[in-house]
């Protein structure tokens, strides 16, 4: 324990970071001594949470793209927009920035999220290293954007409480929107059940590095 | 070194967070499903223009409920016209009936008020009017204009007319004289040189237009002289100046069928001109007459009996067949007539034509014949009289000249009368009134020559009277007394004087009263001196009502 060890994970070395309070806890404890938490060297049933929040997002994905999301009506005309309808719209009337803002928000980050975290889960299982670093950068912006995609939802519900004047203009949600929080939803508790620490598990070959402390808590 | 801690291998056991995809799964499959049960059928619209129509915006709408989107609009085929593809709701399939009528709702604006307003600001809508069929279809012609029930419940009435009236947009249109409607429209078609207007009536009147319903031009003053002598209307100040349509039902009584959607009414020029021909058919008939048509006139009536069952449609010689045209002889005035089967019970169809003519055909032959007769004596105008005759000359068939067949006629009835009146007042020409008069002359003479004497009697009475010789006046008193009274008995009772000048008295008085009936009956009845006339029964009052 006092000895350095020549080590690649804390893991080898028996020790467990908490995962409440950072604290570096040895191996033996089943709770953590500083502030209680459970601790554990790799989270319970990680990758299959992780996968199965993901294909609850794919499949949630397909109705909250065909699905309108918001009906518009107002006295000239009424209408139902999915989402990439109504980015469409949007880009065509002009407001370009908010246009770019939704698409990011609502098309890129999910589908980015899914395939980032399904691309992780994937090395996990294949055994593939492939520079960790970068595998550790892609997952932390992916947690970093995910809540980010619940703009849309935002502002469907702040439209949809805000516009409703009656005849001259009213908005209404449409189901579509729930499927997209329920993407978002998805996504999130799929990078939030995902332990980083498989990760570190894959890489077979030895560390560059030994004993590099990432967090030197 | 064994190792004392427990080898802990997770086991292949699922994890409960697997629940979410299923449920994902579950929510997403039924959304998807959901909506394609909601979707309804596509139904396809066969227009001429696409005016006003837009994919994904324009809606379908029954009495103002959207049933539906428009999601495609196209040209159709070899570019003519335009399909219009609409996605109906799934609750409505039930309206697609195959006799379903559409057409585009525009906004329309006119002095009779304001229609589709709601669709200047939304645009222009479908409207589906579901039909009765209970055979479904998917596929249907649009119309190009709105058929006469139109978004208001107002109905729209089309007229035309030979000849351009001075009516606006926005003139009324009376039933009755009670405001039923306004003109919307007026127009020319120059395919048919006929006027046309269209009428938007308010919707309690639309059971009124059938086939027995007539329209005529409503005149602010309407004064006429004819056979029938002066008449004269007045209609309503709106109309004294702005001019308007009036119309009525024929027959009241009478069922009639609805009139199709494109019947176009005829706008008669005055309520006259609609009572003397308000029927659509009528048989033609040719008369030729050997004497004077003057003060008989296009449109003057033709009566059976005195009851109108045509009239005069034209007088011309023209109809005359050059055979006939024969220098020696008197040229016979051809009299073109009409007799309206829908006077009859026959009705006024084309069946009810030829049962018209064939019952005419029968009565001519039973000895039925036309003659002209004096309709009224201040204006001299003339009609023609069907009756019966006894004297008329046997006839089989009818002949016909210039297409028309040719009822045989009668002398004209209005010569008679003249020679009636004439022989009448020659015979009270011949009443010896001059002798008469001379003799009353003669006697008051007489009477004049006794008063005289008696007169010289009494002076010569004077001087014996103051010779107070007075047994001889008594005596020659008494003598003059006697006198007196012969003179006295010539002017009796019984004497002949009297007795002629009472006569002659009584002669004259016999005779006016006579002159005087006559004069009566003739006023009541013009042909009375040629029929017989038959008593009218005594009116009798109607029976109390229970």
């Amino acid at each position: 324990m006092k000895t350095p060890i020549h080590c690649s994970t804390a893991r080898e070395a028996g020790l467990i970071r908490c995962p409440c309070c950072h604290s570096i806890v040895e191996h033996h404890h089943s709770t953590c001594p500083v502030c209680g938490s459970n601790v554990s060297f790799r989270t319970k049933d990680s990758l299959q949470k992780t996968l199965a929040w993901l294909i609850t997002s794919v499949i949630l994905y397909i109705p909250a793209n065909v699905l309108p999301v918001m009906t518009t009506q107002t006295l000239t005309y009424d209408s139902a927009n999915t989402i990439a309808s109504g980015i469409i719209e949007l880009w065509t009337h002009g407001s370009y920035l908010i246009a770019s803002v939704i698409f990011f928000a609502s098309l890129i980050v999910p589908i980015g999220k899914i395939l980032i975290l399904g691309y992780l889960c994937l090395c996990i299982i294949r055994k593939d290293a492939i520079t960790l670093k970068t595998k550790t950068r892609a997952f932390e912006i992916t947690e970093a954007l995910g809540k980010w995609s619940m703009i849309d939802v935002f502002v469907v519900l702040t439209l949809v409480s805000l516009v409703q004047l009656g005849h001259i203009a009213s908005i209404q949600s449409n189901p579509g929107i729930l499927a997209f929080a329920g993407v978002v939803i998805a996504t999130m508790m799929a990078a939030r059940s995902f332990d980083i620490r498989l990760l570190w598990d894959s890489t077979t070959e030895p560390s560059i590095q030994p004993c590099h402390p990432r967090k030197p808590s | 070194m064994p190792s004392q801690e427990a080898i802990v291998v997770s086991g292949k056991r699922l994890s409960l967070v697997w629940i979410f995809p299923v449920l994902a799964l579950l929510l997403a499959g039924w959304m998807l499903l959901h909506k394609e049960l909601q979707k309804g059928p596509l139904i396809t619209i066969h227009l001429e223009t696409a005016e006003g129509i837009i994919a994904g915006k324009t809606q379908v709408q029954v009495r103002s409920v959207p049933i539906g989107t428009v999601t495609d609009v196209e040209l159709g085929e070899d570019y003519k016209g335009v399909i219009v593809k609409a996605r109906i709701g799934k609750a409505y399939t039930d309206l697609l009936a195959e006799d379903s009528r559409l057409w585009i709702v525009k906004p329309r604006i006119g002095r009779g008020g304001i229609s589709g307003l709601g669709t200047i600001l939304s645009g222009s809508y479908i409207e589906f009017v579901p039909g009765e069929s209970q055979v479904h279809r998917y596929e249907f012609q649009g119309m190009s204009t709105p058929p006469i029930q139109n978004d208001d419940g107002h109905s729209i009435v089309s007229l035309e007319s030979e000849s351009a009236f001075t009516l606006n947009v926005g003139d009324p249109v009376l039933f009755r004289g009670f405001e039923a409607g306004r003109i919307i429209n007026t127009g020319f078609d120059p395919t048919r040189l006929r006027f046309t207007y269209s009428l938007s009536l308010q919707p309690q009147f639309t059971g009124l237009i059938t086939i027995n319903t007539r329209f005529w031009m409503t005149h602010a003053v309407d004064m006429s002289l004819d056979s029938k002598g002066v008449s004269l209307r007045l209609a309503s100040l709106e109309s004294l100046l702005n001019g308007g349509i009036s119309f009525d039902i024929l027959k009241p009584r009478e069922e009639s069928n609805p009139v199709a959607q494109d019947h176009r009414f005829k706008l008669y020029e005055s309520y006259d001109a609609m009572i003397r021909q308000p029927y659509q058919f009528a048989a033609r008939y040719l008369l030729m007459f050997d004497n004077s048509v003057r003060g008989l006139n296009v449109g003057s009536p033709v009566e059976y009996r005195g009851l109108q069952i045509g009239s005069v449609e034209e007088i011309s010689i023209s109809y005359i067949e050059e055979r006939v045209f024969r220098p020696a002889e008197a040229i016979p005035i051809p009299v073109l007539i009409r007799i309206d089967p829908g006077r009859f019970p026959y009705g006024d169809t084309q069946e009810g034509l030829q049962k018209l003519m064939d019952d005419i055909k029968l009565r001519v032959e039973a000895g039925m014949r036309a003659r002209l007769s004096i309709g009224s004596l201040l204006t001299g105008g003339l009609y023609i009289d069907f009756n019966y005759f006894e004297n008329a000359d046997p006839v089989h068939g009818i002949d016909k000249v210039a297409g028309y067949p040719v009822i045989p006629t009668l002398g004209s009835s209005a010569g008679e009368i003249e020679d009636r009146v004439l022989s009448i007042l020659k015979s009270i020409d011949q009443l010896p009134l001059g002798e008469t008069f001379s003799e009353v002359q003669t006697s008051l003479d007489q009477l004049q020559s006794i008063g005289e004497s008696l007169r010289n009697l009494i002076t010569g009475l004077e001087p014996a009277l103051s010779e107070t010789a007075t047994t001889e006046l008594i005596e020659a008193l008494t003598r003059a007394a006697a006198s007196l009274n012969d003179s006295a008995r010539d002017w009796s009772k019984h004497a002949p004087v009297y007795l002629h000048l009472n006569e002659s008295l009584l002669a004259i008085r016999n005779a006016v009263v006579e002159i005087e009936a006559l004069a009566s009956k003739l006023n009541a009845k013009p042909n009375a001196l040629v029929f017989p006339t038959s008593p009218t029964l005594d009116p009798e009052p109607p029976s109390p009502r229970k």
